[in-house]
């Protein structure tokens, strides 16, 4: 078994477990609520309190069981070698599991969502470890609080494939320069090139232009 | 929803405990049961409106309980409670004559009304039987 698949099975496994974790706390903060609500303000002068509290963990749980939800769809990626798949949804999900970089970085990632879906053939597992790749690279340097645009491309490099254009914004243009000068950008264009695709940047426009060949 | 009797089948005892009872707050009569076995067994002798089932079990899976009730109690109707990701098991389940489904964690509000259709479905296909 590939190492990747094992990663994999045993993810959706745990994502499963943890499903069934996330239900009881539902449910045992639920059956709480109903017992304040049964009772008084008199018999129970923390009733407000508890029952905001109660709100929160309901809150946490619907965000755990997102991550849940998008990690065990995650976990079953490896199973298949190529996909047909639209490139919309591959960058959403992509920008949903770089929520943890988005927040250490203090930048935003945002998807240009295109108005017809945009169906690249590609392995799954590589196309999201170098779009990742690419948001690990920028968030870092660019100015916090400002946001990653990601948007899906048809044809443009006169090729069957595909690309998605990575608008970054770096106020200052001597920075970016640096940083596309950088041994870090030389590691990731070689990462790009070692699995079949390619990553420039676009003088002047603060973006990166990532392809996939189909 | 004064009345209605539901079978509660998962093998997460904390869960089906808890919602057992916070069903029973709204006066849904609940019985459970922690595997498919003792789903079965129980079913000899209580006959309940509605069965709530679990598709992922240790034993007999829900998907096995499911084929079994069906065949045995074609009138019974049942909501399956899936997991994660796992839509297209709630999908088979319902082209294998399951009511309706649920992902895990569930609204609880979502589920009576889902048990209440269920019952309005079975007492117009026994009120249509007995014409």
């Amino acid at each position: 078994m590939k190492d990747t698949l094992f990663i994999g099975k045993i993810t959706a496994a745990m994502t499963h477990e943890m499903k069934n974790v996330l239900a009881i706390i539902r449910e045992s903060a639920g059956l709480a609520e109903d017992l304040l609500a049964m009772s008084d303000e008199s018999a129970f002068p923390y009733k407000d309190k508890f029952l905001k509290i109660m709100g929160k963990i309901e809150n946490q749980v619907i965000r755990g069981s997102e991550i849940m939800a998008q990690l065990n769809e995650f976990s079953h990626i490896p199973e298949v070698e190529r996909q047909s798949e639209d490139l919309n949804l591959v960058l959403n999900q992509v920008i949903f599991l770089s929520k943890k970089l988005s927040r250490l970085n203090a930048v935003d990632f945002f998807v240009e969502q295109t108005d017809t879906p945009i169906t690249l053939n590609s392995n799954p597992l590589t196309t999201r470890m170098l779009i990742y790749r690419t948001l690990e690279f920028l968030a870092p340097v660019i100015d916090k609080g400002s946001e990653i645009r990601l948007k899906a491309l048809g044809h443009t490099m006169g090729d069957d494939g595909f690309s998605v254009t990575i608008i970054a914004p770096v106020s200052n243009s001597f920075l970016l320069e640096k940083i596309l000068a950088g041994p870090e950008w030389n590691a990731l264009e070689n990462e790009f090139r070692n699995n079949g695709a390619s990553i420039g940047s676009s003088a002047g426009k603060n973006s990166l232009i990532v392809h996939f060949p189909q | 929803m004064n009345g209605w009797k539901v079978l509660l089948v998962d093998d997460e005892k904390d869960f089906a405990l808890t919602l057992a009872e916070r069903l029973g707050m709204r006066r849904i009569q609940v019985s459970t049961a922690f595997s498919g076995e003792e789903a079965l067994n129980l079913l000899e002798t209580y006959q309940p409106d509605v069965m709530v089932l679990d598709l992922m079990m240790p034993g007999m899976s829900g998907s096995a309980v499911l084929g079994r009730v069906k065949n045995l109690y074609p009138n019974l109707p049942i909501i399956l409670l899936t997991g994660l990701s796992s839509t297209a098991e709630g999908v088979s389940g319902i082209s294998q004559g399951a009511f309706d489904f649920l992902i895990k964690p569930l609204q609880i509000e979502e589920l009576i009304e889902k048990i209440g259709l269920a019952v309005k479905r079975r007492s117009s296909v026994e009120a249509d039987r007995g014409k």
